[in-house]
């Protein structure tokens, strides 16, 4: 089983080859880890997510085919799709509780800086943008606000939040692409 | 290109929107290119920041534990109880229905069991799962109902990938019981006691309380009324200074969503 694409071993795992979940998790548990952490922040909440991802995979809950675009790109959507609702449930769950016990204390205050420090590429690719559009940024991919939420968050229209994304996702992803152009490599 | 469509497209992408919204909504970005474009690049940035980010070490042992699980269903062995497992309670089961069983077997006998046999055994959660999930089969066996295992949730501490525990939700003819199992908890101060909590809408409701031995591990179980209220969506355990309040008062220490 060594050079099979992904779509192969999508195959195989909808024929039920458990070599072929297995070399899949392999290839993305790092990236997918990562790519997740970023958004909820917590890796016990990482790895239920990751959990019921695979879990989706092999019960073919959720059905790729070309027409979705690469594999790759649908596996991550998938991915922040669960990372944002997480999000969203948490936010219920959390209020009242938690706000209690919101005192910054030291061993938070240096996970956030480690966590600055992975972030890096991405976090100073988005800090370049003009200060509206890193909120906007900030708000809709990484906390995945509705468009309303936005809207009211920074004062515009709601007819404006779909430019102003539209601008900031130009901007940020030819400072990306840019990044990897250099030939930088951040891992 | 409809206007009142194209503005659903952020919403969309961010899984806003209700079933019916999403169906209708990837109609029309089947037709609207201008819908298309922008779709594209929001997803492709996904692509972006998966290349571009820093990566992250996974908490280790995460592999086995998804693999364990996703694969879970295809073969697991029948859960054959262990003859030290059933000392403690064998004797005093027949009589009792469900509940009273798990509640004496938990609270008492799996804290005896653990002080003394759980000695000798290695004590990490896998193993005291495996234990109670063996004492679990047991009490079953002897039950006049057979329980279901409803729910289970990993207890990990606040801010960290620490693994204190499980919460399961088992049911049987006449109640839901959510057990309790931990490993790694603080110890506790003299009056100290520490308490469950169902979260249900985001309020706390009282759902049992225990103590720990000297090496962390405690457990109980709660039982509740077999209706849908019941559950909630989230279990958090606290650590307060006298038992039996009404709201949580003192440090959370886990907070899991079922």
């Amino acid at each position: 089983m060594d050079h099979y694409n992904d779509e192969d071993l999508y195959i195989r795992i909808k024929q039920h080859n458990k070599e072929a979940l297995e070399l899949l998790y392999d290839k993305y548990e790092r990236i997918l880890f990562s790519f997740i952490y970023r958004f909820v922040k917590d890796p016990g909440l990482t790895e239920e997510i990751m959990q019921d991802l695979f879990l989706k995979l092999w019960k073919q809950k959720s059905m790729y085919d070309s027409t979705k675009g690469s594999f790759s790109s649908w596996l991550l959507t998938l991915a922040r799709n669960a990372a944002i609702d997480a999000l969203r449930k948490q936010k219920k769950t959390e209020y009242g509780l938690l706000e209690r016990d919101q005192r910054e204390d030291p061993e938070n205050i240096e996970k956030k800086v480690v966590q600055k420090e992975e972030n890096e590429t991405i976090h100073e690719a988005v800090s370049t943008l003009p200060n509206d559009q890193q909120t906007i940024v900030k708000l809709f991919y990484f906390e995945g606000h509705t468009q309303k939420h936005i809207a009211d968050t920074c004062q515009i229209p709601l007819g404006t939040v779909k430019g102003r994304i539209r601008l900031a996702l130009k901007h940020l992803r030819k400072k990306l692409s840019r990044e990897q152009v250099r030939g930088e490599n951040h891992e | 290109m409809n206007e009142k469509e194209c503005v659903q497209l952020l919403d969309y992408v961010n899984n806003a929107l209700s079933e019916e919204e999403q169906k209708q909504f990837e109609n029309h970005l089947q037709e609207c290119e201008d819908c298309q474009a922008l779709y594209a690049d929001l997803i492709g940035l996904n692509e972006e920041v998966a290349l571009h980010q820093g990566i992250i070490d996974p908490p280790s042992g995460m592999k086995k534990r998804i693999l364990d699980t996703v694969f879970a269903d295809e073969h697991s062995p029948p859960v054959e109880p262990k003859e030290e497992v059933v000392v403690p309670m064998k004797k005093s089961a027949p009589l009792w229905g469900y509940a009273a069983v798990a509640a004496l077997v938990l609270s008492i006998g799996l804290h005896v069991y653990t002080m003394t046999i759980m000695n000798q055994l290695e004590t990490n959660v896998a193993t005291l799962e495996e234990e109670r999930d063996e004492l679990l089969a047991v009490v079953d066996q002897e039950a006049t109902s057979s329980a279901q295992l409803v729910a289970s949730a990993p207890l990990s501490q606040m801010d960290s990938d620490l693994r204190l525990g499980t919460a399961s939700i088992l049911q049987d003819a006449s109640s839901y019981q959510l057990v309790i199992q931990v490993d790694h908890l603080p110890r506790l101060e003299q009056t100290e006691v520490y308490q469950v909590w169902m979260i249900r809408d985001g309020t706390p409701y009282p759902a049992g309380s225990f103590h720990t031995n000297e090496h962390g591990q405690g457990a109980v179980t709660f039982s509740m009324d077999l209706d849908d209220q019941s559950l909630g969506e989230a279990i958090a355990i606290s650590r307060e200074r006298q038992p039996n309040n009404q709201e949580p008062e003192g440090e959370i220490l886990t907070l899991s969503e079922l």
